[in-house]
């Protein structure tokens, strides 16, 4: 068991908000071409709707590791009584 | 517009490695979160825990799109040689595809042979079907992938409300 699970946790809400930041940037630059038009309108609204998910996911896991209690700060020296 | 198999080569190259980067995030904040972990609040237990369902489940709708982009990139390729195969085809039958159609080559030849005359038309009808066949095959495959496309985009949308 971690000695800090708070931080632990927080720790991956964050790197998974990141991962999804990034994927929505480098979708938005791949920009793919489907040729014919409907197909290309398909396949832009289902990106469009994926970086909206991302978006929420990334926003969602900040949302939630700012919510997670925070350890309590050990000054240096300081004598463990429990 | 044309298709560019580049740019969905690499859209279904970044699509993979998100899927399995949010795959293998979702199972640490799941096990983050893990109900014997007791030094956490249950209310964050129980929103990491949601969180990483729904994570698994964006993960599962991107590597959907991304067979599909795919599988995308793949039919633009075979269609490509297929249209080669006929011109190709047509070429050594002293015919023209325009505009994926098989026709007689235009302009008075000099020569009447009936024999090369009744070569021709008989590649003629044989092309025609086979370009016909293609055309057929190609709005059936367009078809499939633009009913998927949209299945992926209801469900994408369905998450990002349900997340809001």
């Amino acid at each position: 068991m971690s000695p800090d699970p708070a931080a632990d946790l927080g720790r991956h809400l964050s790197d998974l908000a990141r991962c999804c930041d990034a994927a929505v940037e480098d979708l938005i630059v791949a920009m793919p071409l489907l040729g014919d038009g409907a197909m290309q309108v398909a396949l832009d609204d289902c990106l469009d709707a994926l970086m909206d998910a991302l978006r929420m996911l990334a926003a969602t896991s900040r949302e939630n590791a700012a919510r997670l209690p925070v350890a309590p700060v050990r000054r240096v020296g300081a004598v463990d009584l429990r | 517009m044309t298709t560019d198999p580049a740019s969905l080569a690499a859209t279904a190259s970044i699509l993979r490695r998100l899927s399995g980067s949010i795959t293998a995030m979702s199972e640490s904040i799941a096990a983050a979160s893990d109900a014997d972990n007791h030094q956490l609040p249950v209310s964050a237990r129980r929103a990491a825990r949601d969180l990483g369902a729904a994570g698994a489940e964006l993960a599962t709708i991107t590597a959907a799109l991304e067979e599909q982009v795919t599988r995308a990139a793949y039919q633009h390729a075979q269609r490509m040689h297929q249209a080669r195969m006929l011109t190709d085809a047509a070429t050594a039958a002293g015919l023209v595809v325009i505009d994926g159609a098989v026709e007689i080559l235009p302009g008075i030849r000099g020569v009447a042979d009936p024999a090369a005359v009744a070569l021709r038309t008989e590649a003629l009808g044989t092309l025609q079907d086979q370009a016909a066949g293609l055309t057929q095959a190609a709005a059936t495959e367009d078809a499939a992938l633009h009913d998927i496309l949209g299945d992926i985009a209801a469900s994408a949308m369905h998450l990002a409300d349900r997340l809001r």
